[in-house]
């Protein structure tokens, strides 16, 4: 088995030697004489996991400058640090911990407390690192095997409806997009990124009554005769009743209390004049009234066996028009204000939908590769806040993907003054909502990565330039929308770099631009780099 | 003279040095390891020339190893200077240094006279 590294910092010689002599043998022991060498040792090996004995009175950079540097990139997950310093005045070792140093270990150095102390540190973070992992293993795996149950059940009631699997995924990515614009237009709703999900999850079975529905009527290429439509209308109810049927533990769990106001009520009308049960305004659950609007708009945008498909132009005007009944006016407002977005993500559902086949055979790119093993890799490339690709990620991903044509920087700057001031949970909500905000406005393919502590990078294998141009005011204009809602009030920088098709070239460009400028408080920021013209080669 | 007696020279705890280090040997190469240590040469060069935060940090380090090795005499005269260091009372540190200065010679003295007991 490897040694475990340790790096000890000291600027005296006595004490590095004192150490090594404890610790050789057990350890790996690196040895570094101020602050500014334990950064650059700590930064050439970015993916080990290091245990360090830090001094704090060293030449160039001292101890608390090495904590404060750990800070800022969030090793401390990779980095434990014992302090070793001679001073032990009560203010050093407090502002010791609260920079997020571990332990303490005070002079004399006792060689047999020394081993112990770092061996005990050690067991401790490794029994916390498995604990960890096999939690989150779990809640991943369990997770997957839902997503496939519904997966499975819709996929059932789609093969019987002679409909392409693309309805599902269609309602589903609207529902999600109407789901956050609600959610950023009112409170009134109290949705979380959690309902969100759980809604967006239980849009797909909002067909399952039509399990039940005779295979004439349902797959009738012309008109319905009143009769027959009276039994087709039957799928709400029917839907609904068998969630209902379920075992109470089952029937009382969110996701089947949500589904079955989706199944019950995805017909109803916010006039009153839908089906079954002919509710009127909020007494539709908000659930059933965006999954409603979802199911309207891609019954009007696909081909049917009864009719042709209409535009996303038409589709958007007819709902708007009462067309398809009478829809919540907040509703109607949201679906206008997601329109573009709408349009171009379900290109991408669609694009992805048809790729799915290739994906077996053998990996094209990693990002696939990824999507299928969530395991040990989810661990490795995702960054636990934000969920999306760590720079352990990144690193490999350039490494292996010569061509990438260009990339995206957005930088939201003093994120430590939000966490200064409001909290650091305040400080990880903003970079979650960032993360977030990022997935929506890319295609699938086009990773996101968590560059640096407040720094996302979005990278674009191929895109012509104008389109290139196009997203980034786009990303640009997004973040200045909600930071005139008000949800961003730090300000944020929007960096487009155009390369020429080599990876390291633009990583350079983009390394050699991250986090120098400062720009305006609460505004946004955004360039345009070409290396070209910047000649920054 | 043996190591025992070269700790009582200069001022040291013998005792509590090998209690902590176990072996004689180790105890012997972290003391004559030491009269390569720059500290106190560095601490003099620094106060020299005035330059105060430099003179901190060498005695701080002095102080140290010191605490390390149980040079008590050395320890307890090092500390006071850096006390008064870092309460920026250069004239009280610049007071104290000739028995700091005593003490370090003191106890190099008695470690070269022990490494030569050794060689003869």
């Amino acid at each position: 088995m490897e040694k475990q590294k340790v790096l000890i910092v000291d600027d005296s010689e006595m004490n590095r030697v004192l150490l090594t002599d404890i610790l050789e043998g057990q350890y790996e022991v690196t040895e570094a004489e101020n602050g500014r060498q334990a950064m650059e040792i700590l930064n050439q090996n970015e993916t080990d996991f290091w245990f360090i004995l830090l001094d704090i009175m060293m030449p160039e950079k001292d101890g608390f400058a090495v904590l404060e540097y750990i800070r800022q990139r969030y090793w401390n997950d990779r980095v434990v640090v014992m302090m070793i310093s001679s001073d032990d005045s009560p203010e050093n070792i407090s502002r010791a911990y609260s920079l997020g140093a571990f332990d303490y270990i005070g002079r004399p150095f006792d060689p047999m407390i020394v081993r112990k102390r770092i061996a005990n540190t050690l067991l401790l973070f490794a029994r916390q690192h498995d604990l960890e992992k096999t939690v989150r293993e779990q809640f991943l795996e369990q997770q997957k095997n839902n997503d496939l149950m519904v997966s499975i059940l819709s996929h059932i009631v789609e093969f019987r409806n002679g409909e392409s699997g693309l309805h599902i995924q269609h309602v589903k990515a609207i529902t999600e997009l109407l789901l956050r614009q609600l959610a950023q237009c009112t409170d009134r709703y109290a949705l979380s990124e959690d309902k969100i999900a759980l809604i967006s999850t239980a849009s797909a079975i909002h067909d399952v009554g039509k399990i039940s529905i005779p295979a004439e009527i349902l797959n009738k290429p012309g008109r319905l005769t009143p009769e027959e439509f009276e039994i087709m209308k039957t799928h709400a109810k029917i839907g609904a009743e068998m969630l209902s049927d379920l075992p109470t533990d089952q029937s009382s769990s969110e996701l089947v209390e949500v589904a079955y106001g989706i199944c019950r009520w995805h017909h109803e009308r916010y006039d009153g004049r839908g089906y079954p049960d002919g509710l009127k305004g909020e007494e539709i659950p908000i659930a059933a009234q965006v999954v409603a609007m979802a199911d309207v708009y891609d019954a009007l945008t696909s081909e049917r066996c009864y009719k042709k498909a209409f535009s996303h132009e038409v589709a958007i005007e007819m709902i708007q028009a009462g067309k398809c009944g009478t829809f919540n006016p907040l509703l109607l407002q949201c679906l206008v204000e997601i329109s573009d977005r709408l349009k171009r993500s379900l290109e991408n559902v669609g694009q992805a939908w048809n790729e799915e086949p290739n994906r077996k055979q053998g990996s094209r790119s990693r990002q696939q590769t990824h999507s299928q093993q969530p395991g040990y890799k989810q661990l490795l490339y995702v960054d636990p806040l934000t969920q999306v690709y760590n720079r352990r990620y990144f690193q490999e991903y350039i490494q292996e993907n010569e061509g990438v044509a260009a990339a995206i920087l957005v930088d939201v700057d003093e994120l430590k003054e939000v966490n200064k001031t409001y909290g650091q949970e305040a400080g990880d909500l903003l970079l979650r909502r960032t993360g977030e905000t990022l997935q929506s406005l890319i295609r699938k393919s086009d990773p996101v990565i968590r560059y640096e502590g407040d720094g996302f990078l979005l990278v674009f294998s191929s895109m012509a330039k104008s389109t290139f141009q196009a997203r980034l005011e786009e990303i640009g204009q997004r973040f200045r929308e909600l930071t005139e809602q008000g949800w961003l009030q730090s300000s944020v920088s929007v960096t487009g770099f155009w390369g020429l098709g080599q990876s390291r070239t633009l990583l350079s460009m983009v390394a050699s631009s991250a986090g120098a400028p400062q720009y305006p408080k609460g505004q946004v920021t955004i360039r345009f780099l070409d290396e070209k013209e910047s000649g920054s080669i | 003279m043996n190591l025992k007696e070269c700790y009582l020279q200069f001022g040291g705890d013998y005792e509590s040095v090998l209690g902590r280090l176990r072996r004689e040997q180790l105890v012997e190469k972290f003391m004559l390891k030491f009269l390569e240590d720059k500290s106190f040469a560095q601490f003099e060069a620094a106060m020299a020339s005035g330059n105060y935060e430099e003179g901190l940090r060498a005695v701080h380090t002095l102080k140290g190893v010191c605490q390390n090795l149980s040079f008590t005499a050395l320890y307890e005269s090092s500390n006071q200077v850096t006390q008064a260091m870092k309460n920026h009372d250069y004239a009280k540190a610049m007071e104290m240094a000739p028995r700091l200065s005593e003490d370090y010679h003191r106890l190099i003295q008695a470690v070269e006279d022990y490494r030569r007991s050794g060689e003869e």
